[in-house]
Parts: structure tokens; sequence; C-alpha cells
């Protein structure tokens, strides 16, 4: 059964499933567009597969990026368009399930997403997220998080696919699907920046040394996951 | 549309601000609810929830300001809104607010929260 919901116009229903319709006659609110500097910033579709790519200098400290993006206990605070979020039971060692629900909405439609990944570190200390397709509303998907060191700060990589098993408006929905999208990773980007910062001056007040956060992300609720990874 | 089905949606239209919720008042409805529920752990210098996250509930500013990381509150949308995720358990069983307390926050509770929200979070 689909967990998708459709926010929207009700002439938007004539060109949907009726079964995975439900209406809510509410005003929606655009995503919050912040101001990002990205050095790479695209969004394509191809034949319903959507390919995503944003680059930017984080001014954060690579061990502090990562302690954010282990902690799926708070993936939450990475963006307003999270409205549920929980760690599932992991299956094995290496995948963690991570389970959250998106509102993302467009200036004409708004749409309920069910998503779980399982969520990685690899060796290399970058991240690694893959779709459940059967748990979630994506037929595939597959993201990872490079975190490159530069000069204190991180040069961060975002690359997805993702394959939506909902319908999505042609051509005008397609178009506002990618310019949301933009604005969600900003706004995601701006948030994981700020966070990282955040712990790095509490760490600093507490006189914890730089080399505590990466011990910091092995006690992270990614924990065995990371450890495995890193051995 | 039938005339009947008109009918219908002008009575409804009519109806409508007849069944509109009540405002939610912050130092009525809200407060006692923070004080009664939150204020021990999220109120400085001490309280655990303000020393982890920065999160005060003392006033309607401090609330409003939310915690280091960023606000918890979105006027107008309880939906994206951090307090009522937490304290609806949307974030998880670990998440739920209060943290440390055996019972949740009754479900009128929660509606309060939610209805303060959803009218602007107002200081009223």
């Amino acid at each position: 059964m689909s967990r998708s919901r459709w926010l929207q116009f009700p002439w938007l229903t004539l060109f949907t499933r009726p079964r995975r319709v439900v209406l809510f006659f509410v005003s929606c609110f655009p995503a919050i567009s912040m101001a990002f500097d990205f050095s790479n910033a695209e969004v394509t579709e191809v034949d319903g597969i959507y390919y995503i790519k944003f680059a930017a200098v984080v001014e954060a400290h690579p061990d502090y990026i990562r302690y954010v993006l282990a902690d799926s206990e708070h993936i939450y605070r990475l963006s307003p368009s999270i409205i549920e979020s929980e760690v599932l039971s992991p299956r094995g060692a290496d995948d963690k399930r991570v389970r959250t629900r998106l509102l993302n909405c467009t200036p004409v439609f708004c749409l309920e997403i069910e998503r779980v990944d399982a969520v990685r570190m690899l060796a290399s200390g970058d991240f690694e997220a893959e779709i459940v397709p059967s748990l979630s509303e994506f037929k595939s998907g597959r993201a990872t998080w490079k975190i490159v060191p530069m000069d204190g700060y991180s040069y961060m990589v975002y690359e997805a696919h993702l394959e939506p098993d909902f319908f999505i408006p042609p051509v005008v929905g397609k178009q506002m699907v990618i310019e949301t999208l933009k604005d969600e990773f900003a706004t995601t980007f701006v948030n994981i920046e700020k966070i990282a910062r955040v712990n790095a001056n509490k760490d600093r007040i507490a006189g914890m040394l730089l080399s505590d956060a990466g011990a910091k992300i092995l006690r992270s609720p990614c924990a065995e996951y990371a450890r495995a990874s890193l051995q | 549309m039938t005339p009947r089905g008109f009918c219908a949606s002008a009575v409804a239209v009519l109806l409508l601000p007849a069944c509109a919720t009540q405002p939610v008042s912050f130092s009525y409805d809200v407060v006692p609810i923070l004080q009664d529920r939150c204020i021990k752990c999220h109120a400085p210098p001490d309280g655990k929830g303000y020393r982890q996250t920065g999160l005060s509930m003392l006033t309607y500013e401090s609330l409003m300001a939310g915690t280091d990381y960023g606000p918890v509150i979105i006027a107008g949308d309880s939906r994206r809104s951090i307090l009522n995720m937490l304290v609806e358990g949307r974030a998880g069983k670990k998440q739920r607010m209060p943290h440390n307390e055996t019972e949740a926050l009754s479900q009128a509770q929660i509606e309060t929260l939610k209805e303060w929200v959803n009218q602007g979070a107002l200081d009223n």
C-alpha cells in the first residue's frame, strides 16, 4: 500500500491514481530558500530518475561534519522537511536503517514521502545511504556524502540518484521538484555547517581536543557500523 | 455541480467560521503545560535539557529562539516544528519529550501545543 500523500490543488488529482490521493485543503508553505555558496549544484531528470550533485566548502572540521551525519537520532535537525524520523533496528553490523518522512512543497503542490535508507560510514570516512525500496516510496536510490579535508574546513560533496515510485506531474512538476530539491539541499548544507560548528564550539569550551571528535563519532548512534568500517 | 451540491458547499463555507477552533493562548494554555512538563529540564542555568541544547522555556522569547542548533517552532506549521515533532513522538521513542518522565504529554496537551503553533505561535 502506498504511504505517499499528495497535498495539492484539486485539479492535480485528475492525473493521479485515486487510491494514492489524500487531499488536504491547506495552504502549502514553500520550501525555505537559504543561500549557500555551492561550487556545484545540479539536479537533472532522465527517464524518471533524478540525478543530484551538490558540492560546497563547509566551514567546519571534517570530523564534526561526520559526527552530524552519523547522528541519525537527530537527523530531523538537518531539514524542516523531515517531519518524522526513526532509527530502525539494524539488521546487521553494516546496515543501520533510518526511516524518514518528508514533507516537500513546491509552490503548487506538496508531497509527503516515506523513505528508509540503509546508512553506512565507509572506511574513508564518507557516508553511503541506499534506499530500501520495499520500505520506501522510491524504486531505487543511492546517495554518498564525501567529506574532503580542506585547510581545517571541509569540501562536502553529495551525489545521489533517486527513482521516485510516486507520481510527479509532467514537465512543470519535474521542474518544480528540481527547484525544490535545490532549496532543500541549500537548507541542509546550512544546517550541517551550523550544527557542526556548534558542536565544535561546545567541545572547545568543554576543553575537548579535536582528536576527541573522531572518537566521539565512534560513540555516536552509528558506532558499531563506523567501528566495523574503520577497522 | 448539482444545485444541491452547490447549496451544500455554500452552507459549508458559511459555517466555517463558526466551526473554527478556539484561539489558544500562550499565557493561559501553553505556559501551564511548559511549566508542568518541560521547565524542569529546560530552564537555565542547570536544567539538563538547557545545558545540552541551549533551549530555555522560561520565556516566550527564549522558546522561540530555540536551541543552539536552530528554532524548534515554525509559526503556523506544527508539522515542521521540532517541538511538536518531539512531544508527539514523531522522531522515535528515544527522542520523545519529555525524556525523563514515564508519561508522554496527554493528547489534550499535545493538541494544545499543535493548535497554538498552527495559529501562529503568538505571544498572546
